[in-house]
């Protein structure tokens, strides 16, 4: 149904009548020429007076429709797309927004943000709702949080909520809050008019939730708005990722630090700073291509033992929450590894790793106790800890021992003749079920050792000119059940186990078969003994039990990454606030949570056995959200799966979308191209016919000497 | 109610002031026209000895053919090889030479009236007589002239004297273009009034009807006449480069037609170029030298030009 908006340019219609009056006039026109004869104008009248006609009634209904264009341009007439009722502005409205709450939002566009914006225009659609109207709100964050969960007709509340809003320190998923808030419209049957209105920046990023939406199970009625805020081609650069290399650091030693770039926007250049304990260390310059990302590579000098606080900073843009990542730098004097075991079972690891923690440079520092004296010591300072004939332990010792592995620790597990079959069921973290101590006849008992994992790095460096591993073995575990994760590192005449691998939380466990000293095997004494000890050392030492920097989570399992922190640990946030660390049983165990890191920096614990706090985490925000890569708008009807998805890049253009939505469209602008139209073909028309006859005496080619075709 | 035509300019140039020669031609167009010569493509019978051929034996040096002797013959024409080598006689016979007879049909009739560019056709068309009689005469041949209309108007025996001429375009300037027109039975008339061998030079628009005109002009050529027919048209009649749509009055029949020129200018080209064709086809057949004239040219251009092309054309 047409209405106009300018009903009064209407009147100007009668100009349309123009064409016809001047013609009629002109073909009235009474002036009289006298001419030598009329007899050929009579004989090409009677010829063209058809053709004049035609040409005349074209010519008078192109002029003619091209005022009448330019009237109704003028005048605007809308399209009513809904019903009468929506004309008589009776209809009411249920809308639903989906808020993109992702950090992204905080870039900077002049003086506010893009979140600001989402705010506002949010405001906006909802002052623009009438008494009878219904509201409901949902942020889409990771996941999806309903701020006004149920249809309200509370305005005021509701944009008082909004406006107490900030964006979170995630990403986005915008899929699962468009089904929330398609399920909140469903509610109501009965309602005509149903919007989704999805407030978000330009990344493409969000874009990528939509796989579990059905495009079929949008609410009858519904239309979805989406609304692009913020620039079109945003500019962002963050720091991603550091590496640390060596992965295992020792005091003294220069550390090389791989920075990686994310870039979004233009080319440009970017300065790249590291700061160490508070002072720069480097600065560099790099260029960065067309939303390339760079790399580059800073080298800390010498530290002290220790954990250093460093991040990498990139200068401030518009998006200026990720351009710094922090990381932690943790040195070693030495690698402390702990023997538990009587002085027998201990004899010979003593004395390979005594060895080398004669040599300065391999820095291990082994430390020899027995199973009683085991509860006393901070597992968690130790890069690695052998069991030679130290079983049974105490259940509570084992779980310290499963914690500790969890944590990232390595435990290299020896049997002995002093631990029974029984004595290894409550480890859980074992590769698998003892199920006997096999004694082997004399006549089985030399064994050749066999490498199933050759390129394992325990075993890599064991290789090189040892000659063939050969042992005496009288006895040894026998295995049933492995655990699905367990690796067969080594075996013993390719069939018995010998050294068993298997990873439990960040650590490993190891398990040899025969005990560390000469009472199973001769082992001990082949050279293969003194090597695998030092390999399991540096093994356990370039683990990764130390975490540089984490990303921002909801919920950390602190054991993980905070093997020293109990219950009675306090963990502080950046900016001083406690962080609160909660306990809870997890298959028998118990475990540590540290909940809502969700502000970016270095945060410190204290214990009671070290009261002064120091660095413990480097929490950063996740990344993810930091390429701002610009959503290509055809596309979002295809991710969305909808055949019509109204677009609008601002809170004007998305009030005025919505206005012609619920109102109607004008057509002025499609007039006036066809009156441009019109008027083209009017102009082309008229000079064909004007240009369209040559003259005669240019046809005959008459010359000087009046011959007639020059013949 | 009848308006001025505002396409149609007033003449710029009035009716000559002067009467006769001095009327029409400059001394600069005398100049350049008296070294020109009118030459006919045929033979013609002149009163007088001139430049050119005779259908009659006569006293040039010029050898014709023999005849046998016969009583009264002039001995010393006799052939004296021929009777050594037959003992026949047979008298030696030459070409006459005469002079050009050249009589001028120029058409008064109303039509003639017409001029879009203040220069009338039958301006034109006396200026046009003019030149070509000063030419003529200036070669010592006689030039006669017929003034028609509807009907022979003025009839002038062809003289070679200046002023014959003078007084021939004096009686031009007597009359104006008027009364009707009757090409073709005023060319049947003065066919009927040349009896010996002469040029026609026929300047008129031929706006009648073609066949008549076309059969009058096949008169001429019976009677062995060399004719050269001068179509004088203006440019409008030939373009109708009209503007604006308007009421046309036939200048001779006083018939009114409305029409829109530019809309039918297409079809109007269409049959007043057949109705040329027609003129310029039979004009073809019958050897004679149909021209086309245009009013906005130069008179003393075209004569020369069409001069210099028939010199080469004689040839």
């Amino acid at each position: 149904m047409f209405s106009f908006l300018t009903p009064l340019f209407l009147w100007a219609a009668i100009a349309a009548t123009i064409p016809l009056v001047l013609h009629l006039i002109q073909s009235r026109r009474s002036v009289r020429v006298p001419f030598s004869t009329i007899r050929f104008l009579k004989l090409a009248e009677s010829r063209s007076s058809r053709r004049i006609k035609m040409e005349n009634f074209i010519l008078w209904l192109l002029r003619t429709l091209l005022i009448l264009f330019l009237v109704l341009a003028f005048a605007m007439p809308m399209l009513r797309t809904t019903g009468l009722t929506n004309l008589l502005r009776r209809a009411h409205r249920d809308i639903a927004i989906v808020l993109d709450t992702s950090y992204s939002m905080n870039y900077r566009t002049g003086r506010e943000t893009v979140w600001d914006q989402a705010i506002e225009s949010a405001v906006a659609m909802i002052e623009g709702l009438t008494d009878h109207d219904r509201v409901c709100v949902f942020l889409a964050g990771k996941d999806v949080t309903p701020l006004v969960e149920q249809l309200s007709s509370d305005r005021e509340g509701t944009i008082a909520r909004l406006k107490h809003l900030r964006p979170a320190h995630d990403l986005s998923r915008l899929g699962p809050a468009l089904m929330a808030a398609n399920d909140a419209l469903k509610e109501e049957a009965r309602r005509r008019e149903r919007e989704i209105h999805i407030i978000t920046d330009g990344q493409s990023l969000p874009w990528n939730s939509f796989e579990r939406w059905d495009a079929g199970t949008l609410v009858e009625h519904a239309t979805v708005f989406v609304s692009l805020l913020g620039v079109t081609n945003p500019e962002n650069t963050s720091p991603i990722k550091v590496t640390l290399d060596p992965p295992v650091i020792m005091a003294d030693m220069p550390v090389r630090v791989g920075v990686g770039l994310a870039g979004s926007g233009a080319a440009r250049d970017t300065i790249v700073s590291l700061v160490v304990d508070g002072e720069e260390v480097d600065r560099r310059a790099i260029v960065q291509g067309d939303g390339a990302d760079g790399d580059t590579i800073f080298t800390i000098p010498p530290l002290g033992p220790g954990v250093h606080t460093a991040y990498i900073e990139t200068p401030e843009d518009n998006l200026p929450l990720d351009d710094t990542l922090h990381f932690l730098v943790r040195t070693r004097e030495h690698l402390p590894a702990l023997c538990v075991g009587s002085a027998d079972a201990t004899l010979f690891l003593r004395l390979a790793l005594g060895a080398a923690a004669d040599d300065e440079a391999s820095g291990i520092s082994l430390k020899t106790i027995t199973p009683d004296a085991l509860s006393a010591e901070p597992l968690s300072s130790y890069a690695c800890i052998f069991l030679c004939d130290a079983l049974p332990l105490p259940g509570q010792k084992i779980v310290q021992m499963e914690q500790y592995v969890q944590g990232g620790g390595l435990l290299v597990l020896w049997p002995g003749s002093g631990a029974r079959v029984e004595d290894y069921a409550p480890w859980r973290c074992l590769p698998g079920t003892v199920s006997e101590i096999i004694e082997l006849p004399i006549a089985e008992r030399t064994q050749l050792l066999r490498w199933n994992q050759p390129t394992h790095p325990l075993l890599h460096p064991l290789r090189q000119g040892l000659g063939t591993p050969r042992l005496t073995m009288r006895r040894h575990l026998g295995w049933t059940e492995l655990a699905e994760e367990t690796e067969v590192l080594v075996t013993a005449n390719a069939a018995t186990p010998f050294v068993l691998s298997r990873p439990y939380g960040r650590g490993h466990v190891f398990v040899l078969s025969v005990s560390a000293n000469r009472s199973w095997s001769d082992f001990p004494l082949s050279p293969y003994f003194l090597p695998l000890a030092h390999q399991f050392v540096q093994y356990a030492a370039g683990m990764g039990r130390f975490t540089p920097y984490l990303w921002t989570t909801d919920s950390l399992l602190v054991g993980e990454h905070l093997s020293e922190a109990t219950t009675d640990s306090t963990l502080r946030s950046p900016k001083g606030d406690k962080v609160a660390l909660r306990s809870s049983t997890v298959e028998g165990a118990t475990v540590l949570h540290a909940e809502a890191l969700f502000l970016p920096g270095i945060y410190t614990l204290s214990t009671p056995s070290q009261p002064d706090p120091r660095p413990a985490l480097a929490i950063n925000l996740t990344r993810r959200e930091s390429d701002l890569t610009p959503i290509v708008t055809d596309e979002i009807p295809d991710r969305m799966g909808l055949d019509e998805v109204i677009l609008s890049q601002n809170q004007e253009e998305l009030l005025r979308k919505i206005e012609e939505h619920r109102i109607g469209r004008t057509f002025g602008e499609a007039l006036l191209w066809l009156a441009l139209i019109v008027a083209v073909a009017e102009g082309v028309y008229g000079n064909m016919l004007v240009r369209g006859v040559p003259k005669l005496s240019e046809t005959l080619g008459i010359t000087a000497a009046g011959k007639v075709g020059g013949a | 109610m009848a308006k001025s035509n505002p396409d149609k300019k007033k003449p710029e140039k009035q009716a000559p002031q002067k009467s006769g020669i001095a009327g029409f031609l400059t001394p600069a167009e005398m100049h350049t026209l008296g070294r020109l010569v009118l030459h006919s493509r045929y033979v013609v019978e002149g009163n007088l000895t001139g430049a050119h051929r005779s259908p009659l034996r006569g006293a040039s040096s010029e050898f014709a053919d023999h005849k046998a002797y016969a009583i009264g013959d002039d001995l010393k024409h006799i052939d004296w090889k021929v009777l050594g080598r037959t003992d026949r006689y047979f008298v030696k016979r030459f070409e006459d030479e005469t002079n050009l007879r050249v009589y001028i049909a120029l058409d008064r009739s109303h039509s003639m009236g017409y001029g879009s560019n203040g220069t009338t056709k039958y301006d034109f068309a006396c200026h046009l007589a003019a030149a070509l009689g000063y030419v003529v005469t200036k070669a010592k041949d006689s030039i006669g002239l017929f003034l028609y209309s509807d009907k022979v108007d003025v009839k002038m025996e062809a003289r070679n004297t200046f002023q014959h001429l003078n007084n021939m375009l004096c009686k031009v300037q007597e009359f104006p273009p008027d009364s009707t027109t009757n090409v073709a039975e005023a060319l049947h008339q003065i066919a009927g009034g040349v009896h010996k061998r002469a040029l026609i030079v026929v300047i008129s628009d031929l706006l009648d009807n073609e066949e008549d005109i076309t059969r009058a002009l096949a008169h001429f050529r019976k009677q062995h006449h060399d004719v050269i027919v001068f179509q004088v048209l203006d440019p409008m009649e030939l373009d109708l480069t009209y503007k604006y749509g308007c009421q046309f009055e036939d200048m001779e029949t006083g018939e009114i037609i409305a029409a829109d020129p530019r809309g039918m200018q297409r079809d109007y080209e269409r049959v007043f170029g057949a109705f040329l064709d027609s003129y310029r086809e039979a004009c073809a057949r019958m050897a004679i030298d149909y021209r086309l004239c245009r009013t906005d040219q130069s008179v003393e251009t075209f004569v020369r030009a069409f001069l210099e092309e028939r010199k080469r054309l004689s040839k």
